[in-house]
């Protein structure tokens, strides 16, 4: 009898050894706060004008993180709300390294020029990119990130229009690929802490 | 003879000490105040807290030198859609009215000068029953 309860007691011991071996030696997923895209997937590339004359494009953004923004500089509320967040994040996270990229991409072409767009997001940070190009060239790049806008010409302001616009923040990855977006009003920390997970 | 000089000191002392102490409003009054950044001939939002201590009131409009044009507006969220409203007026409810980011703002339209952290300007707000009500404005970095 003691001695069949020696080898259930050592067999039982044994078990729990082999299976915290198993844990310890199983790869560590990290639990991102953001919504993620799984399996990772390459970011819709696009190709725009920058006020300076020179081209940007986003497949030749490989190395940096890029924090991707859709809105308008005549949007007093949200867009600087947002422009400010990324203000801080890219501060907390990039700590002076430009590992970070923020690019602010116009649904507004018909007001914003690539000058105007460039100039605005440089209050915020002058290493921030702001992008413009015409109606034909933005189109394809809405659509390719799921970006709804719409123009409100029926509301009178002295604005002349505003505009309606999907207000997510996409993350692309060093490695070019789309692997997370947030939600407007997504808590700063969840997106620093995920983006200090992309750059282990 | 004491009895007098004590409550003669006494009531000095409390009427010091009232004078020193800062009175609760008992009227609608404006706080925190702010303004964003923002560049010549571009827009900027005001945001504040309106703290009514009455019965409702109605904000009638908003105005201000700093800009062409001024009006109220509310960001709506539907879904992951931000869209701006335009508020012929608002309803200020006893209690506490925020205009805050994401929500009620004042939109400084077509400013006529670049703002910048560390400004101030003044802005007037016209209540239907309080009336006007003019206060200053900084600029700060949210």
């Amino acid at each position: 009898m003691n001695r069949n309860v020696w080898l259930v007691g050592f067999g039982l011991l044994a078990l729990i050894g082999v299976v915290m071996g198993i844990t310890y030696a199983m790869p560590k997923t990290e639990k991102f706060r953001g919504t993620l895209y799984e399996p990772a997937q390459a970011a819709p590339d696009f190709s725009l004008s920058r006020s300076d004359g020179s081209e940007y494009r986003l497949n030749q953004q490989r190395g940096k993180v890029v924090l991707l923004f859709f809105g308008y500089t005549s949007c007093p509320d949200v867009c600087p709300t947002t422009l400010a967040e990324l203000r801080k994040i890219d501060s907390e996270v990039a700590n002076g390294t430009n590992q970070v990229q923020v690019v602010f991409v116009t649904v507004d072409p018909e007001r914003d020029t690539p000058e105007k767009i460039q100039k605005y997001v440089s209050i915020f940070n002058p290493d921030f990119i702001g992008l413009s190009g015409s109606e034909s060239e933005l189109s394809p790049i809405w659509k390719a990130y799921g970006v709804y806008r719409e123009i409100d010409k029926s509301t009178t302001t002295a604005t002349g229009y505003l505009v309606t616009h999907t207000a997510r923040l996409y993350v692309i990855d060093k490695d070019g690929n789309l692997r997370l977006s947030y939600s407007y009003g997504s808590a700063t920390e969840d997106i620093v802490h995920d983006l200090k997970i992309l750059f282990e | 003879m004491e009895k007098i000089r004590f409550l003669g000191i006494t009531f000095i002392l409390t009427a010091l000490i009232a004078a020193c102490t800062p009175a609760k409003s008992t009227s609608l009054h404006v706080k925190d105040a702010w303004a964003r950044p923002g560049l010549s001939e571009g827009n900027s939002a005001v945001y504040f807290v309106i703290v009514n201590p009455g019965v409702g009131d109605t904000l009638l409009w908003a105005s201000s030198d700093e800009a062409q044009a001024v009006e109220m507006h509310k960001t709506i969220m539907e879904g992951d859609a931000m869209q701006m409203m335009p508020q012929e007026e608002v309803p200020v409810p006893g209690g506490v009215t925020t205009f805050e980011p994401g929500d009620l703002h004042v939109m400084l339209i077509n400013l006529n000068h670049d703002l910048s952290p560390g400004d101030t300007f003044d802005v007037t707000l016209m209540f239907k029953t309080a009336g006007e009500m003019t206060f200053t404005v900084p600029v700060k970095e949210p």
